[in-house]
């Protein structure tokens, strides 16, 4: 406040400089009528395509088709379920445990995924490039590891052929992980962003449903010390 | 070790017992409470051991001279926008987590760190040769082809510098290794290409002379902006401001494509529900 009793103004770079006047839209129009990548959602979309359909449109930018929507819809099936064991969904618990709202369930669960499919993706930068090339033969490390998995990778392969599809490298042994991230770039998800996202939406209703079931404050039902931590200090 | 079959994680963190808890070798109730400060906290978290009073100070200059949270700049937009919808921590949290590896903020310092400690493993002893200082920064230059830490966007010099040089003249750390590189290099690209420094160069070079590694400094430099992000968020949980949960449609420019009809409208020869 100024002697006078007014507020005191200021001005820096940002009152001093030209900036742009709007914010871009680049994918869906605003208001009550949203078209996605041109197609109106009241009048197209909501009558003609499947949710699965319109995330792909979302993503890609174009009406996918048929075969895409199988592989899209069968790899997202695939990646729906993700148990307890896992670190998103046991964070999502803890934090209902705790008492956290819905909003913070969903918040660190929507985390924990985004970070677990940045890291299972990182682990896969190799095998989206060979899906680029397929110049040679599929990279070990991107083999199933045991017959369990490799029973789990039948399923996956019998789903694609039953659609009366075909998705190269499927047939040459590849872990659960591989060949799930091979149906996503087959229905056109080429960039590691949209395999990330696909994997978060698979997997965030995993994390609510489990968390919905767990008594918030029964802190004596849940295995504190799992895994076993030791605290050690440097002598 | 293993532990029922699962292996045992060690951690050298915390450990809570009955009438006094552990923290990185100390006792919480008997050498930190009362005894160290919030910064020092802060220091012993990254570092992993307790940091001199003198560094505490400094890293508290340093947080001063930090302190612009400005709510239009991006990091703080983000806060802005999620604390719109009422709730203090989820945008605290927005805020910290575009900061891992984003193109500015506190990780740039961590790039702008590893630059300077290679300068000076190019430089070596010969840091008052300005001839010699000039050639390899310039061959640095050329083999990076962009420096991180370098380039100020808006503004023609990062007004944060001038904050943080005068604070570390006053406590006389003017004259240390780093902070002298980090001044002779940028005098070079400045003379030779225009180029100016930025905040995290500078940040890089103060936290390189306190003994933090590369890898701490943005972790440190994220820790003492907590009070950034917190001011926005609270202030603007209150406010819950509309135009920031949702903009007008008319402050909206939509570039995509234009209006289409999908194959099957085109197909059924209908635009239903209009």
């Amino acid at each position: 406040m100024t002697d006078d009793g007014k507020c005191r103004t200021y001005s820096g770079p940002i009152e001093e400089q030209k900036w742009a006047a709007k914010l871009k839209a680049n994918v869906i129009t605003p208001g009550y009528d949203s078209c996605i990548h041109g197609y109106s959602m009241n009048e197209d979309l909501i009558w003609n395509y499947s949710f699965t359909e319109t995330v792909l449109l979302t993503l890609t930018g174009e009406i996918p088709a048929e075969s895409d929507r199988i592989l899209f819809e069968t790899a997202l099936k695939f990646l729906l379920p993700v148990s307890v064991a896992e670190a998103p969904v046991h964070a999502g618990v803890v934090a209902r445990l705790c008492g956290a709202s819905q909003s913070g369930v969903t918040g660190i669960g929507a985390i924990g995924l985004a970070e677990q499919a940045r890291f299972i993706v990182e682990k896969h930068r190799g095998l989206l490039e060979w899906l680029d090339r397929e110049d040679k033969r599929l990279p070990d490390e991107y083999h199933a590891a045991d017959d369990e998995e490799r029973r789990s990778v039948d399923v996956i392969r019998n789903c694609v052929k039953q659609a009366g599809l075909e998705i190269n490298g499927l047939e040459e042994n590849p872990s659960r992980i591989s060949s799930i991230i091979m149906m996503l770039h087959a229905c056109g998800l080429r960039k590691s962003e949209q395999i990330e996202l696909s994997i978060v939406m698979a997997r965030i209703s995993s994390i609510t449903a489990e968390a919905l079931n767990v008594e918030p404050g029964d802190f004596r039902d849940y295995p504190i010390d799992l895994p076993p931590f030791r605290y050690q200090e440097k002598s | 070790m293993k532990d029922n079959g699962m292996e045992v994680i060690n951690t050298r963190v915390a450990h809570a017992g009955w009438d006094d808890h552990r923290y990185f070798g100390y006792s919480v109730f008997n050498e930190l409470a009362g005894h160290e400060t919030y910064t020092g906290l802060i220091g012993l978290t990254v570092h992993g051991r307790r940091i001199s009073s003198e560094q505490v100070r400094i890293l508290d200059d340093i947080a001063g001279a930090f302190a612009v949270a400005e709510p239009r700049i991006y990091a703080l937009k983000i806060v802005r926008l999620i604390s719109s919808f009422g709730r203090i921590l989820p945008a605290c949290a927005s805020g910290i987590l575009y900061m891992e590896d984003a193109i500015i903020g506190p990780w740039t310092s961590k790039y702008a760190a590893e630059n300077l400690v290679e300068l000076d493993n190019l430089i070596g002893s010969n840091l008052d040769d300005n001839e010699y200082v000039t050639k390899r920064t310039i061959e640095f230059l050329e083999k990076k082809k962009r420096l991180k830490g370098y380039g100020v966007p808006f503004r023609s010099s990062d007004e944060r510098i001038r904050a943080i040089r005068k604070c570390i003249e006053r406590r006389e750390r003017h004259t240390r290794r780093v902070w002298r590189l980090f001044e002779a290099v940028s005098d070079v690209l400045r003379k030779e290409r225009g180029l100016e420094p930025n905040v995290s160069t500078a940040l890089a070079a103060v936290y390189l002379d306190l003994g933090f590694t590369s890898d701490e400094i943005p972790v440190i430099a994220t820790a003492l902006s907590h009070n950034l992000l917190l001011a926005n968020a609270i202030e603007e949980a209150k406010q819950k401001s509309p135009a920031l949960q949702r903009l007008p449609e008319d402050s909206i420019l939509y570039v995509g494509k234009a209006r289409r009809k999908s194959p099957r409208a085109v197909a059924a020869g209908q635009d239903k529900g209009s």
